[in-house]
């Protein structure tokens, strides 16, 4: 079930009840698509997120575009056509200062945490906050940790961080709430490629553990898109 | 090849159109003019197409030299316009000769102000557009002493018109706003009795508020969709308003919606000013 909320004078928000799961990730990214292929007009465009799409439209008053996007709601296609699953094995150097007391679960040592963080297989839940900054869903519970509640000025580019429940990866340096655990020297969003990132919604991340030179001698290559599909995708 | 040769920068001018539409599911913010209507004003008075290149510029403007003659306008914030020293009209058509010095003088009110070109400026477009993403690396970066900017060439006479914006602002009035999605947060707040102070850090990204009333939370939420005009509440009490550069998605509670002609207002208010906010009477049907 959804509920449609005015956002303002020109957008409003669908939300899917519940907290981030696979099934609702993958139900939204089928209903974003419905949206955006509906070629209504008056839709100028989306934003989906794990569990909400925020639809930016003109011309329309809200009573208007809540019925249009009820009735897209009601027309879906039932019939779960699986997305095609792509799998990918992103290099990580675990950060040295990381540690783990603060995890609520005060049992887990830094060795343990890391040891279970690189079993993970991570959905792409959403894009967003940054160009290219993915999301990433399915941290267990007892690896969660709060947001800051004073943002750092700077998190540095390609560092992997956990706000909350959500993993996510910075694609530039940029202020954040987020608490730091690793870095990633891949570049996740090519402005200048049509293609703009080859991570879609909907894929599967594992993080790979590097050293301090792999991670150097990545952070120095000159990536593009076709060069890290070769590199990094595992599954088809 | 007609060209303009930036003496000094000013504090912090960059290249604006109406905006980068269309990939803010990959995270690309929107970006483009923060006072719009100044904007529109701007290339209007030189007969360009309102969504033509020009400047947005901050408190402190550059000082530009003209290798051509061109025809250009300024609007927005109310500043001192001075061409060979001689002092010049804004919201007017104004006429350039080449070798000319343009720079700026006092601001007496507002933050920004906007040159437009006739004709526009030659730059990349990126993603549709030719914005400067001051947060994101894309676009032409924040002008510097020395950079030349290229215009597009053109021996059109052009009209000279003299026209005040039809909004005003610049005068104090107090913002209005919708309910945002976690609304519920503040619902028992008197919002017309709050005063809000713009932080000095604010930018075209975000304006950091500080209330009179301190009002924490520690409501965790899903990331989701912001829009430029959200206010988020931090947990620890600070009021942000996300500008035409935010991000497009975030984490903490949207507690209010900035009317869209409001957001206009917002860009020309400074750090250290105070700003009021009231619910919009606009009907509101859930």
């Amino acid at each position: 079930m959804i509920s449609i909320l005015q956002y303002g004078q020109n957008a409003l928000l669908i939300q899917w009840k519940g907290n981030i799961n696979p099934k609702i990730i993958s139900e939204v990214s089928r209903f974003n698509q419905q949206i955006c292929s509906s070629k209504n007009e008056s839709i100028l465009e989306t934003i989906p997120a794990f569990t909400s799409i925020t639809v930016s439209y003109k011309g329309k008053t809200f009573p208007e575009m809540k019925v249009i996007i009820e009735n897209l709601y009601n027309e879906r296609e039932n019939n779960h056509i699986e997305h095609k699953k792509q799998s990918w094995q992103l290099p990580m150097l675990p950060l040295h200062d990381f540690s783990s007391s603060l995890l609520d679960d005060s049992k887990m040592s830094t060795e343990q945490f890391f040891e279970l963080f690189f079993e993970i297989k991570f959905t792409i839940g959403m894009k967003g906050f940054l160009p290219g900054f993915m999301y990433l869903a399915g941290l267990p519970q007892n690896m969660h940790i709060p947001r800051k509640v004073k943002p750092d000025l700077s998190i540095a580019k390609g560092s992997v961080a956990i706000g909350g429940s959500q993993c996510g990866i910075y694609p530039k340096e940029s202020p954040g709430g987020w608490h730091v655990i690793g870095n990633c020297p891949i570049p996740l969003i090519d402005i200048n490629d049509p293609k703009l990132s080859c991570f879609k919604v909907g894929n599967e991340i594992q993080f790979k553990a590097i050293n301090k030179s792999k991670h150097i001698l990545y952070q120095t290559t000159d990536w593009n898109n076709d060069l890290i599909t070769s590199n990094f995708l595992i599954h088809e | 090849m007609s060209n303009i040769k930036i003496i000094s920068p000013g504090i912090q001018t960059s290249i604006q159109d109406l905006g980068r539409f269309g990939f803010r599911s990959h995270g690309i913010p929107l970006s483009g003019a923060m006072d719009q209507s100044a904007f529109r004003l701007a290339n209007i008075l030189v007969g360009n197409d309102e969504n033509e290149a020009a400047l947005e510029c901050t408190m402190m403007g550059p000082k530009i030299e003209f290798t051509s003659d061109s025809y250009i306008a300024i609007t927005g914030a109310n500043v001192d316009v001075y061409i060979n020293e001689i002092q010049q009209k804004m919201n007017a058509t104004l006429s350039i000769e080449k070798g000319s010095i343009l720079k700026f003088g006092r601001i007496h009110e507002g933050c920004r102000y906007y040159i437009a070109f006739a004709n526009g400026i030659n730059v990349k477009s990126i993603l549709g557009s030719k914005s400067t993403d001051t947060i994101s690396d894309i676009g032409h970066p924040i002008l510097k002493k020395h950079d030349t900017l290229s215009l597009a060439h053109n021996e059109e006479e052009r009209l000279f018109i003299e026209l005040n914006s039809l909004i005003d602002n610049l005068t104090s009035r107090i913002v209005k706003a919708y309910p945002g999605p976690e609304y519920s947060l503040i619902q028992d707040v008197e919002l017309d009795k709050i005063t809000l102070t713009i932080d000095a850090s604010s930018n075209r990204m975000a304006y950091v508020l500080h209330s009179d009333l301190k009002i924490t939370h520690r409501y965790e939420m899903v990331s989701s969709g912001v829009l430029p005009g959200t206010i988020q509440l931090t947990p620890n009490g600070q009021w942000n308003i996300l500008m035409r550069d935010a991000q497009t998605t975030g984490g903490y509670p949207r507690i209010l919606q900035i009317c869209e002609k409001d957001l206009d207002y917002l860009a020309q208010r400074r750090g250290g000013e105070k700003i009021r906010i009231t619910m919009t009477n606009e009907k509101i049907l859930f």
